[in-house]
């Protein structure tokens, strides 16, 4: 037993290390050919900014500490907290000792590199998280399914704040569940979650699902304790309450400050600020179901679609498969309920905390008063939660179908990626029986993948099968993001909305965020050398990000002259934007100019570049 | 052991297996047909033959608009069978509370229309006629959310204007001149109705809205300020016999952003010059003309800083 601990244990360390290099290496080759958003020119900056005080924090403390030195640090972008920008920023300056580099070879390559570090940190999470519980090809495959998914691999090399959260919510909450009562594990809990809380605001609504988790593994310790024969609230009797939570409402606030010198001056009026900034959030334009929205918000249902709708049909249903087991977890969890919570397997744990995540990062947005804006940007937290239901569920296609294969053995052994101790995931005796049920009786004795024989052929069998249905869960997201290369991932929808076609049929947004992409900036640079250049609708988003491009010498100096105005421009570049109001007058205007170039994926315009 | 095929499994357990795997299939099946089922099914000239059978379904002020939105090949096509003077566009948006021109949907292929388009078409009971793969139907125009949903003549923009407006903006010359001095017309767009200022920002437009004022909705002439520079309404003949009220105001949330500048309109009517300034109050602020003969009325909105100026005003009679 413990030569197979050992060897699961190393097999473990060996899949979640691989499996984050891969995924660093994926983003790191891909980063050059990525777009910029119109939110890279205010974070940027500010990572940057934010680094140079840390800097300046050990050669002059004074100067830094001082309010002034603290304002002209973080006053810039202090609207939102600074956890992801100062990684952004120490990323950013280690990675000048590559300067010169291919890959890294100007500053928006390496700022982008910390956000990918991020999505580094949550793959090798995400592998030991789920490794043992849930074996090794749901551990693997949840990464991969993520990875596969074009618009969250957009936002994965992005020097913004959304991928980070969703990291950040993912690592809360596997510390959580992996805690359980350990005052110690506990305190690194509070630490994660101040510093998630540190990252953007969405951060601190986490903890529900790890409330609720508690309460429905150890409601059986509430109850009323008479005293002197009067029930008053001193009766209550409640639940011991996980460390975790505990050290999440005490150092989580510390942490949060600590790592905001922004608040440091002026604690209480800052933070206030900071909410009510958010609070009175300005709305910003969706176009959904033809329409243009602002105030009132766009509905809460646009959220459920352009979250849905914007993953492969594939992923949503082998997600929704593995939903269905996760609220079998949950439920298990509720019956097998103790008073102290401590029955419950780390599997139902984790099927029942993705679940919950998910679905509070996408219902805190559907739900509440709060502008509805940029796809799916606003939910991000979602996805690694949906990419763990997925595989989860994908996984269960797979345990089905080996079951129906002449030799049945196999199915109830052990997952081949996972070692020896793992379950196999299909739901094996109902457990719903309550908290008394028996545990599984043992897996018999594991083949051994190669050996001949009855077995060989059936792990042979096996292999193929994960194979193939993984491969149909990954191969659309991975066609969609070469589909859209080069910077139009949010150009990507699911079949369940009809694909990028029948998202713009039905009114939706073909693209978001101002995105800037590569392939028009050096079209630009060809077609419009010397020319004055203006972009429609929104100009003065392209004014900022086109800067950053000439800056890294993506495009020339020397090339097309930014035009602010549109009457003075030789060539005009049309975003088929259509959130904004002025767009079908601009392109009636536009009609009969001639075209330069134009990129169209699935033979829908993303932008075209007018002659005028 | 041999093998035991779905259709051989009979409990409850064995059948939930059975639709866990076929779900799985239909996803992987729907994602290889896809594409297929959306295509292209016919060329634009085909198109355009069709549409010439049916252009008695097309009044004059229609938009004709021609959907799935990328095939602006078939507008191509379609132009030059309908008169010069009639809108063809694949390029319609409008906002979630603003009206409805009256619109010609011509639908190629299979794709679906937005929602918001029918629920319209079902709300009017318009029929859609269907003939080679391309479906039509015929939606009038509306006047904007807030008020009844009933249909209003075409080209009639009129019912979704301030009421009581003694300013027709249709026919009223706006302008934005810039802190360098440099002035832009602003076209009317009848199927927007408002002035669209292009080059300039989306919010640099002039035209009926409804804003929060005072907690409560309420309509009148959105009119967004540029910095250092102005915006300029001007209207040839008002009827200010019986005086006038100018009232402007922020949208509530605005008013509320305490960096905010404040916004003067001036009001130049029958000799008289006047202005009115809004700042941090909620709610309309008001100036009163005397009756003046009947003539040229000059309205300018100005600001030193166009930061979050949702501003708007009602021109009325006193």
């Amino acid at each position: 037993m413990t030569t197979t601990t050992t060897t699961t244990t190393r097999a473990e360390w060996i899949a979640a290390i691989a499996t984050a290099v891969f995924v660093g290496l994926v983003h790191l080759l891909s980063l050059p050919a990525q777009a910029l958003t119109d939110d890279d020119d205010f974070y940027a900056p500010a990572a940057i900014r934010y680094a140079d005080w840390l800097s300046e924090l050990f050669t002059s403390p004074r100067t830094a500490l001082s309010v002034t030195g603290i304002d002209a640090g973080f006053g810039l972008n202090h609207e939102h907290p600074p956890f992801a920008k100062l990684v952004v920023g120490v990323v950013e300056r280690m990675a000048r000792v590559f300067d010169g580099l291919p890959l890294l070879d100007g500053t928006i390559e390496r700022v982008r590199l910390g956000t990918v570090c991020f999505v580094v940190v949550l793959a090798f999470v995400l592998v030991r998280w789920l490794y043992r519980p849930l074996g090794g090809v749901v551990a693997v495959g949840s990464v991969l399914v993520l990875l596969s998914l074009p618009r969250f691999f957009l936002h994965s090399e992005v020097p913004t704040l959304d991928v980070p959260v969703a990291v950040m919510i993912l690592l809360v909450t596997a510390a959580f569940e992996r805690a359980r009562g350990d005052t110690r594990a506990g305190f690194v809990v509070g630490v994660l979650f101040g510093l998630a809380a540190a990252t953007k605001l969405n951060a601190p609504f986490a903890v529900v699902p790890l409330i609720v988790l508690t309460v429905l593994e150890r409601w059986r310790g509430f109850g009323l304790v008479d005293v002197d024969g009067v029930r008053d609230l001193a009766s209550l009797r409640l639940p011991p309450i996980p460390a975790s939570l505990w050290w999440m409402a005490v150092v989580g606030p510390v942490v949060f400050v600590a790592v905001w010198p922004w608040l440091w001056p002026d604690v209480l009026p800052r933070i206030g600020a900071y909410v009510a900034f958010h609070l009175r959030h300005y709305p910003i334009y969706l176009f959904f179901d033809g329409e243009i929205f602002d105030k009132p918000f766009a509905p809460g249902i646009a959220s459920v679609v352009l979250g849905f709708g914007s993953v492969p049909v594939v992923v949503v249903v082998a997600a929704a498969i593995g939903a269905v087991q996760a609220l079998r977890s949950l439920a298990r969890i509720t019956v097998g309920a103790t008073a102290d919570g401590r029955t419950s397997s780390s599997r139902d744990r984790i099927l029942a905390l993705c679940l919950m995540q998910g679905a509070l990062s996408l219902g805190v947005v559907a739900v509440s008063d709060v502008p509805r804006y940029g796809g799916e940007k606003l939910f991000m937290p979602l996805f690694p939660f949906l990419a763990v239901l997925a595989a989860v569920g994908a996984k269960q296609v797979v345990d089905i179908v080996v079951g129906w294969l002449p030799s049945r053995r196999p199915l109830a052994g052990p997952d081949l990626l996972a070692g020896r101790d793992a379950p196999p995931l299909s739901d094996g005796p109902d457990v719903l029986a309550g908290r008394d049920a028996q545990p599984s009786p043992p897996p018999p004795p594991s083949p051994v993948p190669g050996e001949g024989g009855a077995y060989g052929s059936a792990a042979l069998w096996r292999r193929v099968i994960v194979g193939i249905v993984f491969a149909a869960l990954l191969a659309p997201g991975v066609v969609g993001i070469f589909k859209t290369w080069g910077g139009y991932g949010l150009s990507y929808y699911g079949e369940l909305v009809g694909g990028l076609r029948g998202a713009v049929a039905r009114g939706y947004e073909r693209t978001y965020y101002d995105l800037a992409d590569l392939a028009l900036a050096q079209t630009l640079d060809v077609v419009a050398a010397g020319k004055r250049v203006h972009a429609e609708p929104n100009h003065k988003e392209y004014v900022r990000t086109w800067r950053w491009l000439r800056k890294d010498g993506v495009i020339r100096r020397d090339g097309f002259v930014i035009e602010s105005r549109f009457e003075a421009a030789d060539i005009v570049v049309l975003m088929h934007e259509r959130r904004w109001k002025t767009y079908p007058a601009l392109r009636t205007r536009l009609r009969g100019s001639k075209v330069l170039a134009e990129k169209r994926v699935d033979g829908v315009p993303l932008w075209t570049v007018y002659e005028r | 052991m041999a093998a035991r095929w779905p259709w051989q499994l009979t409990s409850s357990a064995r059948l939930r297996d059975v639709v866990v795997v076929a779900a799985f299939v239909l996803a992987v099946v729907i994602t290889v047909l896809q594409p297929w089922c959306g295509r292209d099914r016919l060329r634009a000239a085909d198109v355009a033959t069709i549409v010439s059978q049916h252009l008695s379904l097309i009044e004059p002020g229609d938009l004709v608009l021609v959907h799935p939105p990328w095939r602006d090949d078939i507008v191509d096509a379609v132009r030059p069978l309908l008169p010069p003077r009639q809108q063809v566009s694949e390029a319609f948006t409008r906002g979630h509370t603003d009206g409805w021109p009256a619109l010609v949907v011509v639908a190629e292929g299979v794709q679906p229309w937005p929602a918001s388009i029918e629920a319209r078409r079902i709300e009017v009971g318009a029929t859609v006629i269907e003939d080679g793969g391309v479906r039509f139907f015929r939606l009038p125009a509306a006047a904007a959310k807030t008020t009844t949903t009933t249909a209003v003549p075409a080209k009639s923009t009129a019912a979704a204007a301030v009421r009581g407006s003694l300013l027709d903006l249709g026919s009223a010359r706006v302008s934005v001149v810039d802190d360098k001095g440099l002035t832009r017309s602003c076209l009317w767009s009848a199927q927007r109705a408002r002035h669209l200022c292009a080059g300039l920002p989306e919010w640099m437009h002039v035209g009926d809205e409804d804003l929060v004022i005072a907690g409560r909705r309420q309509r009148c002439t959105w009119a967004h300020p540029i910095t250092g520079g102005r915006v300029v309404i001007e209207h040839a003949d008002i009827d200010s016999s019986a005086g006038l009220r100018l009232r402007a105001a922020l949208s509530d949330a605005a008013a509320d952003n305490a960096d905010g500048a404040a916004v003067t309109f001036t009001l130049d009517v029958g000799g008289a010059h006047r202005a009115l300034t809004v700042q941090h109050a909620r709610g309309f602020a008001e100036l009163e003309i005397e009756p003046t003969a009947r003539g040229p009325l000059t309205l300018t909105v100005t600001t030193p800083n166009d930061g979050q100026r949702h501003v708007c005003f009602q021109l009325v009679r006193r």
